[in-house]
């Protein structure tokens, strides 16, 4: 109750119907002279600003947006007027009112990637993945750049290519650990609860992904996926002790003909998320799982 | 624990120059080290090599302090021109280094190298010689899950 007070609450503040996107800030309607608790607790609404901040993607990094409010935005934010040929842009051009920076930057390419992937737009979502991998090399090879070469920001051309942006930047690797292991192999676990589930959804170009040796509490896990025409088949390698819930997720109204856990029918679910819809099977780990979904048609035309 | 220097730069005069390293761009294979080198634009560009307690900032050609034409106030955007050097902090031990043979200063490298925790700057043939120079700041303990 209390959270979808919150997000009803949110929407009606950031929402902006007008611009079909969120707001990226909020201001007040007038000067605050002296004391600003008093002042905002009086307003009976904030005055929405709309400067095409990249923040404007963080209601779907979070997934907090609504699927309606998300499929309004996303298609701004994939066009130019955020997004440039090298990554997504750190402020947005809309002339005349709005210069934008026009610099193509890491983390928010990177938040890109995990918004899209959020609502099962993998296709979309792996286009920000390659603007980011794309840059590895750009200054120390095999090191990720804070800044991308784009419109804003010039790499080796004159200026002062010594005291620009970061040669090396930790958090730049975001947009690809984070996508690939949460969303795209859709391994999120609750260690202290001994839970794990794993719903994975590829993109239309992928055919398989997998992970060894990764890290969930004291213990090691490795999961496969693949896709051949319609079979969606996830496996888990993992020691025993683990509550699973192993699946794939499938955009809705996706026609499910069988699902198997080890080659023998199962029971399993639908649960609707802002991905689409997500197929689990619960079962307990050691060993190797696999779950093996065929459905009526694919999400894209590679059969 | 002793207090030891905690960055180590290495010359080796060795066939080092011969191993095989990973374009930019492609995906390394199984057996293949996992390096990736440059030859493009060294005198530009940067380069960190790092440990728990030391690490070099320092300009892919090996000079540390870039040319003034190209740059006039150094590495370093939010200390200007202070960033480079050796670094055990909170002491900045070296601002540059630079090394000779037979009292000739060493020519800037051609290639550089990134590995898993170590970079590798390869010269151009000196004296008869082939000779690279491998950095890597060790760690004070090994804490690597198995």
């Amino acid at each position: 109750m209390k959270a979808s007070a919150l997000t009803d609450k949110f929407r009606q503040d950031w929402w902006s119907p007008s611009h079909g996107l969120f707001a990226d800030s909020l201001a007040l309607s007038q000067m605050v002279l002296t004391d600003p608790p008093a002042t905002v607790g009086t307003l009976p609404r904030y005055t929405q600003l709309q400067q095409l901040n990249w923040i404007d993607v963080a209601p779907m990094e979070t997934s907090f947006a609504s699927v309606p409010d998300a499929s309004m935005v996303f298609p701004q934010l994939e066009s130019s007027t955020f997004t440039g040929p090298t990554g997504f842009f750190q402020q947005g051009q809309s002339l005349p009112a709005i210069q934008g920076d026009l610099e193509a930057s890491a983390v928010n390419t990177g938040a890109m990637a995990i918004a899209e992937a959020n609502y099962g737009r993998m296709d979309q979502s792996l286009r920000y993945v390659e603007f980011i991998a794309d840059e590895l090399d750009i200054e120390q090879p095999g090191a990720l750049p804070e800044l991308f070469p784009s419109p804003g920001y010039k790499y080796f051309s004159g200026g002062n290519p010594f005291g620009g942006a970061m040669v090396m930047q930790a958090w730049s690797s975001y947009g690809i650990h984070w996508p690939l292991v949460e969303l795209y192999l859709g391994i999120k676990p609750d260690a202290p609860a001994k839970t794990l589930a794993i719903v994975p959804e590829l993109p239309g170009s992928w055919r398989e992904l997998s992970i060894d040796d990764l890290r969930v509490g004291s213990d090691k896990i490795a999961v496969s996926v693949r896709r051949a025409r319609m079979r969606y088949i996830t496996t888990v390698w993992a020691p025993a002790g683990w509550s699973l819930i192993i699946g794939y997720t499938f955009p809705a109204n996706t026609q499910v003909k069988s699902v198997r856990l080890n080659r023998s029918p199962a029971a399993f679910q639908i649960v609707n998320t802002n991905r689409g819809e997500e197929i689990h099977v619960q079962t307990n780990s050691g060993g190797t799982q696999e779950v093996q979904i065929q459905t009526a048609g694919g999400r894209d035309s590679d059969e | 624990m002793k207090p030891r220097l905690g960055i180590w730069t290495v010359l080796i005069a060795a066939s080092l120059l011969s191993a095989p390293t990973i374009r930019a761009g492609h995906i390394p294979l199984k057996n293949e080290p996992l390096e990736r080198q440059t030859d493009q634009d060294l005198n530009m560009k940067r380069y960190v090599a790092a440990g728990d307690r030391a690490y070099i900032v320092d300009v892919q050609n090996g000079s540390l302090v870039p040319d003034v034409s190209l740059n006039p106030d150094g590495i370093g955007w939010h200390i200007k021109g202070q960033m480079g050097g050796v670094w055990v902090h909170p002491i900045k031990l070296l601002h540059q280094f630079r090394f000779f043979l037979n009292d000739n200063l060493l020519p800037a490298a051609t290639k550089f190298v990134s590995g898993e925790g170590y970079v590798r700057l390869e010269l151009p043939p000196t004296g008869g010689l082939e000779i690279s120079e491998t950095q890597f700041a060790p760690d004070p303990r090994v804490t690597r899950p198995q």
